[in-house]
């Protein structure tokens, strides 16, 4: 580990100003690289050859489709027929919206799902006199929850999915059973815990009457974009191109950073849209912070200080393959509930190849144990995840106060149920592999 | 019903108001009824009280709808003796009953267009300041039966104006958007001013949406007629003071200062301000307004 001292210190304290929001996330990332080529600890060519390009692609790629699709409306035109399928009835507000915020995360990203859906949420809800914020966090957690089904669905799955080379396929056949069994009980345990707020309102004709007009007045006030039918079709044969493309991404050969961003190109050709407004809707501070954070770790790499992590601390649990996989899970799931997943996730990736240079374990096990850990701990807190944050501010917008520990209160069990499930899955998964 | 609940009624309707007007809200609000008969679940002898119950909040809305106040007087009056002990039927006559109201209101709708059609004449430049949807139909129909006129929409918040922007652009209005506090430095390119109302009343008001009685006075100033379009059933018989205007009083924070603001959901309009009143019928002058009141 010759060298290491400086760029472990450097990445404590990148890890520090992201941890306490010091400074804007790209900034730390960035400004941590370049202490690191100032003082030669690597060279700038060297430093880019750290960043993976397939990761960068597949999230630019998809931003630009979000962002495309976002203009169509189609998606909050979905919501608002949603909410008129409720009646006002509560509980059908809760499994009709989280039924869509979870398809919708597992395959646009989580923010851009709660930020469609939790305004049209809160509207429904105040307006019948409910309590908005058991929906607005259980729409959060949910987005989570959803969003760990695909590759697509949440960026420590984009990473984990470019970096090792795991197909969308792959991800959808290990993951979509313990995602579908998590939010089922994310449900059932919401459900039972505030029974008496999702009494029926069937019986009550005012009520019936104030949903009606209520509904009426949501179509009005969220359907603001004029539906362009040509716009429309062609944003969704484009996603439906992309979703094609991944799915048969083992006969084409097209890696899915490549296809998002053909696709991406594809769309701006064919919808003619502004780019330069467009490039206004893209996240580049997530994408210089993402190029900083491969560059930070990719030194770390070299200097060997993950491998020493890895046998020191992880290996150091025994070779019991059951201890190994659902350490990766429970310390992803604690540690992103307090860290942003993003940073954690780059980090264990070389240090979860070295587990499995040491004991290899069958079906890419310790993969799913990651995805699943980072995905599902980031509901654990308000901080947890970025969906949550977002869902947090919007309702603060609309004048609805989520503290940390009301967000917590519902946010943990939920999160140490979905752990368990996942613990389970995955040990009965390891089970039959061995 | 709770006070809570019947206060976040009151706010839906207020902002059904301000998107849709009086017309389009009572239309609005028939259609929900008849929705929520078809919904609730009770036994026959429970349909009455609740029937009753919703009638009433219908009734108290701040500021009264006072087309929706007109026809459930007339629904309630209709519906003794249909109430009986098998709840299909009874359901059946109640919806029976609400849809003739809601045809009354698309007539009238129809011949309030008409109506408006006669008070546009070719090279008019209108302004344009409530969502009326009498005014916005009629509107669009004069484009469509090739009426050469400008339309010079006022901006209020986007939510209010948004419709008729959409109105304009969508079907090929010849239009301009500008702000409401702009109108002095457009006033001399305009010929007539068309307002919408939510109720006229005997001591000579009209209770329209916010900031128009500013409009109308600058209007009544440059000698610009003002027409109010107002159908048979916006005519109330509670003088102004009983029309239960919203009050707001909300603590605002903008930059770094924060204030207490208060904001009402209407305004009152005199009607001495007022040149013409457009009814089924067609515009009345000013000089038949007493007679009008009168009726």
């Amino acid at each position: 580990m010759e060298g290491a001292l400086l760029p472990i210190i450097v990445f404590l304290l990148v890890y520090v100003a992201l941890t306490f929001e010091l400074v804007n996330k790209a900034v730390a990332a960035l400004f941590g690289v370049m202490v690191l080529l100032i003082t030669h600890v690597v060279d700038e060519h060297e430093a880019v050859s750290f960043i993976d390009t397939e990761t960068i692609m597949l999230l630019l790629g998809m931003m630009t489709i979000v962002a495309i699709l976002r203009r169509t409306g189609v998606f909050t035109l979905l919501s608002v027929r949603i909410a008129a399928l409720t009646k006002g009835s509560p509980l059908k507000i809760l499994i009709f919206f989280s039924v869509i915020t979870a398809v919708l995360s597992a395959f646009l990203d989580n923010v851009t799902t709660v930020l469609i859906i939790i305004p049209i949420v809160i509207e429904l809800t105040t307006g019948m006199g409910l309590d908005p914020k058991l929906y607005v966090i259980s729409q959060a957690v949910i987005s989570n929850i959803g969003g760990t089904a695909t590759l697509i669905g949440d960026p420590p799955n984009i990473i984990i999915g470019s970096k090792v080379g795991l197909t969308f396929n792959a991800f959808i056949l290990n993951l979509s059973l313990p995602v579908v069994i998590c939010f089922c009980a994310g449900l059932f345990y919401l459900w039972l815990t505030n029974r008496e707020k999702f009494r029926p309102i069937d019986t009550n004709l005012a009520k019936l009457f104030s949903v009606q007009l209520l509904l009426e007045k949501i179509r009005n006030e969220f359907l603001t974009t004029k539906i362009d039918r040509t716009f429309l079709i062609k944003g969704l044969a484009c996603l439906a191109l992309a979703l094609l493309l991944f799915v048969t991404q083992t006969v084409t050969g097209m890696s899915p950073g490549v296809v998002a961003l053909t696709v991406a190109m594809l769309l701006i050709i064919i919808t003619r849209v502004d780019v330069e407004d467009l490039m206004e809707e893209i996240e580049w501070t997530t994408l210089l912070f993402f190029s900083g954070l491969f560059i930070l770790v990719g030194v770390l790499e070299e200097k060997n200080v993950l491998e020493w992590i890895a046998h020191n601390v992880f290996l150091r649990v025994g070779d019991n393959p059951y201890v190994i996989v659902l350490m990766v899970l429970w310390v992803s799931g604690i540690v992103s509930g307090f860290l942003d997943n993003i940073p954690f996730t780059i980090t264990m990736i070389p240090i979860v190849k070295l587990m499995l240079e040491s004991h290899p374990i069958p079906n890419d096990i310790l993969w799913w144990a990651l995805s699943l850990g980072a995905c599902l701990g980031g509901n654990l807190t308000m901080i947890g995840a970025s969906a949550n944050i977002v869902s947090v501010g919007i309702a603060k917008r609309h004048n609805v106060h989520i503290s940390f520990l009301e967000f917590m209160k519902l946010s943990v069990v939920i999160t140490l149920i979905t752990l368990v499930i996942a613990s389970l899955f995955l040990s009965i998964y390891l089970w039959v592999s061995l | 019903m709770k006070e809570k609940d019947r206060q976040n009624l009151f706010k839906i309707f207020r902002d059904h108001g301000d998107v849709l007007g009086a017309h389009g809200t009572s239309l609005v609000a028939l259609e929900s009824f008849i929705r929520s008969i078809q919904d609730v679940k009770c036994r026959a002898d429970q349909l009455q009280p609740l029937v009753d119950e919703l009638i009433q909040s219908i009734k108290n809305t701040e500021p009264q709808i006072t087309p929706l106040v007109h026809l459930m007087e007339a629904f309630e009056t209709e519906m003794v003796g249909q109430f009986g002990e098998d709840l299909d039927a009874t359901k059946q006559s109640i919806i029976a009953l609400l849809n003739d109201k809601l045809s009354v209101l698309e007539g009238i709708g129809k011949q309030m267009v008409a109506a408006g059609l006669t008070c546009i004449d070719r090279y008019d430049v209108i302004i344009v300041y409530s969502t009326s949807a009498s005014i916005r139909d009629t509107l669009v129909k004069a484009r469509k039966i090739g009426k050469p006129f400008e339309v010079l929409i006022l901006k209020q918040d986007f939510t209010k104006t948004r419709k008729l922007i959409w109105t304009a652009s969508g079907e090929d209005i010849d239009h301009e958007v500008i702000p409401e506090y702009n109108l002095s430095n457009f006033i001399t390119k305009a010929n007539k001013f068309f307002l919408g109302t939510m109720s006229i009343t005997p001591d000579n008001k009209a209770v329209c949406p916010l900031g128009a009685a500013e409009v109308v006075s600058l209007c009544h100033l440059n000698k610009i007629p003002v027409y109010l379009f107002a159908n048979s059933l916006k005519f109330s018989h509670k003088p102004s003071h009983d029309h239960r205007i919203h009050e707001k009083n909300e603590c605002r924070l903008e930059g770094q200062t924060s204030y207490n603001m208060t904001i009402h959901s209407h305004c009152l309009v005199d009607l001495a301000h007022v040149d013409f009143i457009v009814r089924e019928e067609g515009p009345i002058p000013r000089a038949d307004f007493q007679k009008l009141l009168a009726c």
